[in-house]
């Protein structure tokens, strides 16, 4: 970091890379703001305040919450038992990329294919926000999320995946 | 029998008879002369006639002609509509990429003006110590607490005399000394009255701006964007749809930005809406107005910014946009596809 990068501030790009999520979705969050800035730079104070708002979260870190011998259905069950853990009430949805945030590009590729498929299977529903891209569960998405998890209700359809 | 040797007498009514048959001859003679008056003024109107009926023949084709040329002036306006639309983004493409440079200067100039104070030993010292106590700021909590107070007073002090450092580097772009240029954004609501289904944009930038974020420095054009989708979201929330789907594609190299607004109606003057943030940001931007870069927008026919075939033309209500098919648009690095309804976060390609 350069001496003077200490006094400036941030710009829209730099927050973006820094919160791990696209520019414009940045930009459409600092529009609800209601005011024009006088110029597009942030502090760093400003930062956590904007991860907040466009609700970024980590859910992948450390080790795989489920276990199995297969790589891809230890992420699939793995991304079922977080969304399970995380969808505490009826109007629960969070951003889609939460859901692969975290993890590296190779296993990030997998889960976004489960994420699809599961899209497809009528078990997440994506929704569209200002703030991003949501997903939320379909009524009876958690308990087919909960037989994913364990690993007793797998669809044929993400078998494909690591067959 | 009449004498032979004296001059001979008619008798009146003899005189009277013959005045009669010359008055006849005459008025024969009159009325023949007239009847051929006549016959040649018939012919020569039959002749004009003809005349006038082969020019209404030819006006006949010409108004087939012009009423074809008419029939096709939508369809040539649009052509032209949709030429000049690329080539004025085109050209204000350039004009951004040419204002470009004026920005980096500005940049540059409160950098170099930074780096001026930055120069001085004592400020040298101070950022020294600042950037010290940046790195053992995590570990204060284990310390005493008068060791911490101490050195806490002693990082407000070095803070306070580091303020104009702090002003500077934060400090408003200033302007750049050249004349004032604009650039044009190019907007369209369909339908063009009554409660719109989409609105579309189209920006003098290239789309690599959002495919390439990643790779790509944040430029004057980078900034535009940001501002613009910015202002398009705060009309969005203004006219009560603040979640409605936003998609971006590439037109012709350029960012296009596309707004369904599907079951969620605008409860709003959509344009006026954007219209007032979009004056708003040219009126407050600093990046703008540092470099004298002034922002228009241009309200456009659906049918010139969707590229319809110009058979579509033709059609009066003009042609509905549809939204793409459930299949989700590729999202670039960092970006989760922001599409409608049930679709796809992302494609797998």
């Amino acid at each position: 970091m350069a001496v003077a990068d200490l006094f400036e501030k941030l710009t829209l790009t730099q927050v973006a890379r820094w919160l791990d999520i696209h520019p414009f979705e940045l930009a459409r969050i600092i529009g609800l703001e209601g005011s024009v800035r006088p110029e597009l730079r942030f502090g760093e104070d400003e930062v956590d305040r904007l991860r907040d708002i466009a609700g970024v979260e980590t859910w992948w870190t450390g080790e795989l919450p489920v276990s199995d011998d297969v790589r891809g259905r230890a992420l699939v069950r793995s991304l079922a038992r977080l969304v399970v853990e995380h969808a505490d009430g009826e109007d629960w949805s969070t951003r889609a990329d939460n859901l692969f945030r975290g993890l590296e590009p190779a296993d990030q590729w997998v889960v976004r294919r489960a994420i699809n498929q599961l899209i497809r299977e009528g078990v997440l529903v994506s929704v569209s926000k200002a703030t991003g891209l949501h997903v939320r569960l379909s009524g009876d998405g958690r308990e087919r999320l909960a037989h994913i998890a364990d690993g007793s209700g797998i669809p044929e359809s993400l078998e494909s995946l690591w067959s | 029998m009449m004498p032979e040797d004296s001059e001979q007498i008619l008798p009146r009514l003899v005189q009277a008879l013959e005045g009669v048959s010359r008055w006849r001859q005459e008025q024969e003679e009159a009325a023949r002369a007239r009847l051929a008056r006549i016959n040649d003024e018939r012919q020569r109107l039959r002749a004009d006639i003809e005349q006038l009926e082969r020019e209404i023949e030819t006006l006949g084709d010409l108004e087939l002609k012009v009423q074809a040329e008419l029939d096709e002036l939508p369809r040539h306006v649009h052509q032209r509509t949709r030429a000049a639309v690329d080539e004025g983004i085109n050209a204000d493409a350039e004009v951004l990429a040419e204002r470009d440079g004026l920005y980096a200067a500005a940049l540059k100039a409160r950098e170099d003006a930074v780096a001026e104070l930055l120069a001085d030993p004592d400020i040298a010292r101070l950022v020294e110590e600042y950037e010290q106590f940046q790195q053992v700021e995590p570990t204060l909590a284990n310390l005493p607490a008068g060791y911490r107070d101490a050195i806490l007073a002693h990082h407000d002090s070095v803070q306070r005399r580091l303020q104009p450092v702090l002003e500077v580097a934060q400090a408003p772009l200033q302007p750049v000394d050249a004349e004032r240029a604009a650039v044009t954004l190019v907007a369209s609501l369909n339908p063009m009255e009554g409660s719109p289904e989409a609105l579309a944009l189209i920006l003098p930038v290239p789309f690599d701006i959002y495919e390439d974020w990643t790779e790509r420095n944040e430029d004057l054009a980078a900034v535009l964007s940001y501002r613009i989708i910015a202002a398009t979201s705060a009309a969005l929330a203004q006219v009560g749809v603040p979640d409605v789907a936003m998609q971006y594609t590439d037109y012709q190299g350029k960012l296009a930005v596309q707004v369904w607004f599907g079951d969620d109606a605008p409860q709003g003057d959509v344009r006026e809406a954007l219209d007032a943030q979009l004056e708003a940001l040219a009126d407050q931007a600093g990046e703008l107005r540092a470099v004298g870069l002034d922002l228009y927008t241009a309200w456009l026919d659906p049918r010139v910014v969707t590229g319809e075939d110009d058979d579509d033309v033709q059609a009066s209500d003009g042609a509905a946009w549809t939204p793409g098919d459930d299949e989700a648009t590729e999202a670039p690095a960092g970006a989760s596809a922001d599409v409608p309804g049930d679709a796809h976060i992302e494609s797998e390609a």
